[in-house]
């Protein structure tokens, strides 16, 4: 039986560990400087895998490297990738 | 001859192509038009079940196992104990994804195939995985068929598009990196196996976790192997999307250059894309360009490996030379399925229905196939537990593989990428 509640509590050790990981992400999120804190702030707020796929079906690289404004801009890009991929992975 | 025809209906792989052609197919006549996905949320986790994207989920996890049941029905399996237990490893694949769904997990980029291997392994070594759950956690059964719908998601026909400096980054540093570390690990660390070895090779220098299970599935190697391998890779790829990025700006990498570099060496497609894009808009584009490019050998790398073992690794050292038939025997059949998937998108269905509409295919496929690697992970870690993992890690040999093997790959896509994006071979692409 204490075998039993041993194994229960290290279970219930683990998912709070989980929290306590999660927390520990936020409060590094929120105090940590410089670039990585700037990097991992956007990828709070944009959902950036989503260009990898509609990047690579654009073309050759140069066809769009300097083409901001045009066809590829990235506003036209996001609104076409909203719509045709998922975006979990 | 007869026993490999009884095999269409009996074996394992074959059903891993059947799954995977009857989704495909329900995509393109339009039965599938959409798979429900765990959304975002901040700090209340019923946000990610928004609407009715809850019963929409439940839904998909009784389809989907309606669909293996009748699978396992055939091939004479106890499908009704399948069926119960394959319901709580995909509640364990929905926790999984919604702990990978909030907000600062996802920026950090711990995604569901970690997530789904610590709660699996938290399961197993500590209250035990009951017995009618394992009886769901086919975990072979769900990496085959999601590696098959991976194949529609190779598009060859694409690939010439992409231009020369991303194949030149992609495709002469990529083949290197897996035969160095191969040849590292096993003549110089003599790692005891082999699988590890490879597996480790093909995450390291393809694209992280898909590779690694494309390898894995292909030479049959350990689920601890497959753990580990998955488990070293996403952690070292947080590191390097985070150190990266200020290392370039640091030592006045151009953005072009930059960008090659952070796509031919960071394993997640997601991790590249948020490193790139922090360098400019030419850093992102360069940066998943040669990412895209990269992730197109994970067939042709896990062909050659099914290979490799059947007629060489997995044979008897003193038995002659396998022959052609023997080696279709033992070949693994799903590969096959992984590379018919792959060429009939390529060139069969994207020149009969168009870009537009295979993308709208492969974007439903896309989140079917996440399903199945993340109910395979969950398999795995209730399938697992830590003594085994832990054996794999005696002496340190995969770390210190895969250290070394990180090491040689940044060293030559830098220089593979100035020569690419420099303005060595080609001309340099302006900002």
């Amino acid at each position: 039986m204490i075998k039993k509640i041993h194994r229960w509590n290290c279970l219930l050790l683990g998912l709070v560990s989980v929290a306590l990981f999660i927390t520990l992400l936020h409060q590094l999120s929120t105090r940590m400087a410089g670039i990585p804190g700037d990097l991992i702030d956007r990828n709070q707020r944009e959902e950036l895998e989503v260009d990898a796929y509609f990047y690579s079906e654009v073309g050759d690289l140069s066809e769009f490297l300097d083409d901001e404004q045009g066809r590829y801009g990235r506003r036209a890009l996001r609104r076409s990738l909203e719509k045709e991929y998922s975006t979990d992975e | 001859m007869g026993k490999e025809i009884e095999k269409l209906w009996k074996s394992e792989d074959y059903w891993a192509i059947w799954f995977a052609a009857v989704l495909f197919v329900g995509i393109i006549i339009g039965a599938v038009s959409m798979v429900p996905k765990v959304g975002k949320w901040v700090a209340n986790p019923a946000d990610a079940f928004a609407g009715d994207t809850g019963l929409w989920i439940a839904a998909l996890g009784i389809g989907l196992g309606v669909l293996m049941t009748v699978g396992l029905a055939v091939m004479r399996e106890n499908w009704k104990k399948f069926f119960v237990g394959f319901l709580a490893v995909f509640m364990l694949a929905v926790i999984s994804y919604t702990i990978a769904g909030q907000t600062t997990v996802k920026a950090w980029g711990f995604g569901y195939a970690i997530w789904a291997l610590f709660f699996g392994l938290l399961i197993a070594n500590t209250v035990g995985t009951p017995d009618w759950i394992l009886k769901g956690a086919r975990s072979e059964l769900f990496i085959k068929t999601g590696l098959v719908l991976l194949g529609g998601e190779i598009l060859f026909s694409e690939i010439l598009k992409l231009g020369m400096p991303g194949l030149l980054v992609a495709w002469v540093v990529t083949p290197t990196v897996i035969l160095f570390m191969w040849f590292f690990g096993t003549r110089w660390l003599k790692m005891a196996s082999k699988s590890l070895t490879i597996i480790i090779a093909a995450a390291t220098s393809v694209c992280g976790v898909s590779a690694a299970i494309a390898v894995a599935a292909a030479c049959r190697a350990k689920k601890s192997e497959l753990t580990l391998g998955v488990g070293m890779t996403m952690i070292f790829t947080v590191l390097m999307m985070i150190v990266m990025p200020p290392l370039c700006l640091a030592l006045g990498i151009p953005s072009a250059v930059a960008g090659g570099w952070l796509g031919g060496t960071i394993d997640s497609t997601g991790a590249v894309v948020a490193a790139g894009a922090f360098l400019g808009p030419t850093a992102e584009k360069v940066a998943a360009v040669v990412k895209m490019i990269q992730n197109v050998l994970i067939g042709l790398v896990a062909f050659l490996v099914a290979l490799y073992w059947v007629a060489k690794v997995d044979r008897d050292p003193d038995a002659p030379r396998p022959s052609l038939m023997e080696i279709w025997y033992r070949f693994p059949k799903f590969i096959l399925g992984f590379a018919a998937a792959s060429v009939v998108f390529s060139f069969v269905l994207m020149p009969a229905l168009g870009h537009e509409e295979v993308s709208s295919v492969l974007g439903v496929s896309k989140t079917f196939r996440g399903w199945f690697f993340c109910l395979a992970f969950a398999s795995i870690g209730l399938e697992s537990n830590f003594k085994e993992l832990a054996s794999q890690l005696v002496g340190g040999k995969p770390i210190y593989l895969y250290i070394v093997g990180q090491s040689f790959n940044l060293i030559l896509t830098l220089l593979m990428a100035w020569i690419a994006f420099g303005g060595i071979l080609f001309p340099v692409f302006s900002e």
